[in-house]
């Protein structure tokens, strides 16, 4: 880090607020540099087969779920 | 059934025909920090280390493999200073293709790290096959020229 951010972040830390303005690190930065985040690819399901059952609504609260088809 | 030394651990795997030295990781020994994307060596996302050389795992039969394999899992705690500059500098943001860019530079860091650091053309030169689709890499190259810069300051 240079010079002038380091003073930056020195003047906004002392500031009530300490993370409005001042870079943050990804909050699971350390799983997702050390190759232990899953990815979809990655999960292991035990399942044969798998299906994505989409919503045919973008905002409700998830009652039941119909299985019939599959 | 073919040993493998991964990490430092021995492995006995029955390998399937041509499978991939990243089936095998991934499938086999559970090692999925190694990730699979194009599946034909252009994307650099399943980088691994072969006796320290930078390797396509995708397009390696593991069938050949008698070398020692590092991985991401591996190497992490080697290069935690270049991780913690990946993460301040934002060097990535989905941190799919994060994994093998860290693979590749840690090979780069081991050689540029008794050197005086590295140019930034020479890192993008390095590490031209390892693709991003979220930074548009100038965090990444500039992530590696400064750990490499701090590194051969430390040794000095």
């Amino acid at each position: 880090m240079s010079q002038q951010t380091d003073q930056q972040t020195d003047e906004r830390a002392s500031r009530p607020s300490t993370y409005v303005g001042t870079s943050q690190r990804p909050h699971d930065w350390a799983a997702r540099t050390d190759g232990s985040t899953l990815f979809a690819a990655d999960l292991r399901m035990s399942a044969l087969r798998a299906a994505v059952l989409r919503s045919p609504h973008p905002y409700a609260e998830i009652v039941s779920l119909d299985t019939s088809r599959a | 059934m073919h040993r493998f030394k991964i990490n430092g651990a021995q492995f006995e795997v029955e390998v399937r025909g041509a499978e991939s030295l990243a089936a095998v990781l991934r499938d086999r020994v559970g090692l999925t920090g190694t990730k699979l994307a194009c599946e034909r060596g252009e994307c650099g996302a399943c980088t691994v280390l072969i006796d320290g050389r930078p390797t396509m795992s995708c397009i390696q039969p593991a069938a050949l493999v008698s070398g020692e394999v590092e991985t991401i899992e591996g190497v992490a705690e080697e290069i935690l200073d270049l991780r913690e500059e990946f993460a301040d500098r934002g060097a990535f943001q989905c941190g799919f293709c994060t994994p093998g860019q860290l693979v590749r530079a840690t090979a780069l860091l081991r050689e540029e790290a008794a050197r005086a650091g590295i140019a930034a053309n020479e890192v993008r030169h390095q590490m031209s096959g390892n693709i991003c689709r979220c930074t548009g890499y100038q965090a990444i190259v500039a992530a590696v020229v400064d750990v490499a810069e701090r590194r051969a300051g430390a040794d000095a």
